[in-house]
């Protein structure tokens, strides 16, 4: 899969769970921090890495958890375990 | 001030480690009787959330459930007492849990991971060292009432796990900052360890229930952690039952399929271990989340 169509992906999942959460879509970039920016909860973080390791067939260790921040982090994240996948 | 935070005060906290058990149990229960006396109204909200519920709300019976009160705050006090020795030989004369260890170290056996799903009621602050005298892997998710108190609490359970006496026990704080709370709790899931966290405080994720006839908000999200962690997750709603000076740890094991009946069943057993001892739901001196308000509905009853 491409790196950008992860990022995409990624960032489509954002979009959606930060509708669902009344997060004003100006606030959604690829650097902006899901707590601190976008007011995401703890819960919704758990959904966008259970969402990732479904769509992209990757298991995220529990190290990485602190990298679950903003999109493009995410995105750094899936692609190194789709590499090690490879 | 309430209750809580009368009966955590830095003074209680402090003299704590230098009583012995049953001088800090005479003390709470002095001090909530004293408490309950001075404030008519936490007296009467305590009835009234009975009667709510349509359970016994009399004079007599509000004062013994207020004695439990009490004695739920001795309980979360008791480990601070003596010596890690001292706590752990009181757990090990006044439990009985010979079946729910055996059920859960089974679970441990299969490398199986556990959610306990508590509740406030009876004894529940001695379920995580009794799991951890038994050296099971144990992580509650709950608030301090103040930093002071979660310092006190990471220390003992270091000097507990150190004495050899108690394994590990871990703790998710929510609300403390830089916690993850969710993510930390389905981490303890994937390791295939145990999470006890509380089903009947009212978050973002609750949903409505009923308990007694009464919608309530309940589940705190346990279904949605369950949902977004790798399953299959074994569900036991536990309780820790006083009986005279003893305590005894009932487990009910949860059906998880299917998902969307999960927190009703929580529930249907919450119903049934409270309607068997209602006194020790302790839940009731505080504010009951209710869905609807019992106001219109019900009786106020005098307390």
């Amino acid at each position: 899969m491409e790196s950008a169509q992860i990022t995409s992906t990624i960032r489509d999942l954002i979009v959606e769970i930060g509708e669902d959460a009344g997060v004003d879509s100006a606030k959604i970039t690829d650097d902006a921090h899901f707590i601190k920016d976008m007011g995401l909860d703890s819960m919704a973080l758990l959904e966008v890495l259970a969402t990732m390791e479904k769509k992209f067939g990757v298991q995220i260790p529990e190290s990485e958890f602190p990298n679950i921040t903003t999109i493009a982090k995410c995105a750094e994240t899936v692609r190194k375990y789709l590499a090690l996948k490879a | 001030m309430g209750i809580s935070e009368f009966l955590q005060s830095p003074e209680i906290l402090n003299a704590a480690p230098g009583m012995q058990a049953e001088v800090l149990r005479a003390l709470i229960l002095t001090k909530t009787r004293e408490w309950f006396a001075g404030h008519p109204h936490d007296a009467a909200a305590l009835a009234n959330n009975y009667a709510a519920f349509g359970l016994p709300h009399d004079s007599a019976f509000i004062r013994d459930a207020s004695d439990q009160v009490a004695l739920h705050y001795f309980e979360k006090l008791l480990p601070l007492c003596g010596m890690p020795r001292d706590y752990h030989d009181f757990l090990s004369r006044h439990t009985d849990c010979a079946d729910a260890i055996a059920q859960l170290k089974e679970c441990t056996d299969r490398r199986q991971p556990v959610l306990l799903t508590g509740f406030h009621f009876g004894a529940i602050e001695l379920i995580v060292p009794v799991l951890a005298i038994h050296h099971l892997p144990i992580t509650p998710v709950l608030r301090f009432r103040s930093v002071h108190f979660s310092g006190l609490a990471h220390q003992r359970a270091r000097d507990m796990a150190i004495s050899g006496l108690f394994g590990s026990i871990g703790f998710i704080e929510i609300g403390k900052p830089g916690t993850a709370a969710a993510l930390e709790m389905s981490a303890v899931l994937r390791r295939n360890e145990f999470l006890i966290t509380m089903v009947d405080e009212k978050t973002e994720y609750s949903r409505k229930t009923k308990l007694f006839e009464r919608e309530v908000w309940g589940g705190a999200g346990i279904d949605r952690l369950l949902a977004f962690t790798p399953g299959p997750v074994r569900v036991f709603t536990p309780a820790m039952v006083r009986i005279a000076d003893r305590f005894r740890l009932e487990l009910s094991e949860i059906p998880t399929d299917p998902p969307n009946r999960l927190i009703d069943l929580v529930y249907d057993r919450i119903h049934q271990t409270v309607r068997a001892h209602p006194e020790q739901w302790y839940f009731l001196h505080e504010e009951v989340p209710f869905h609807t308000t019992p106001s219109a509905t019900h009786e106020k009853a005098g307390a």
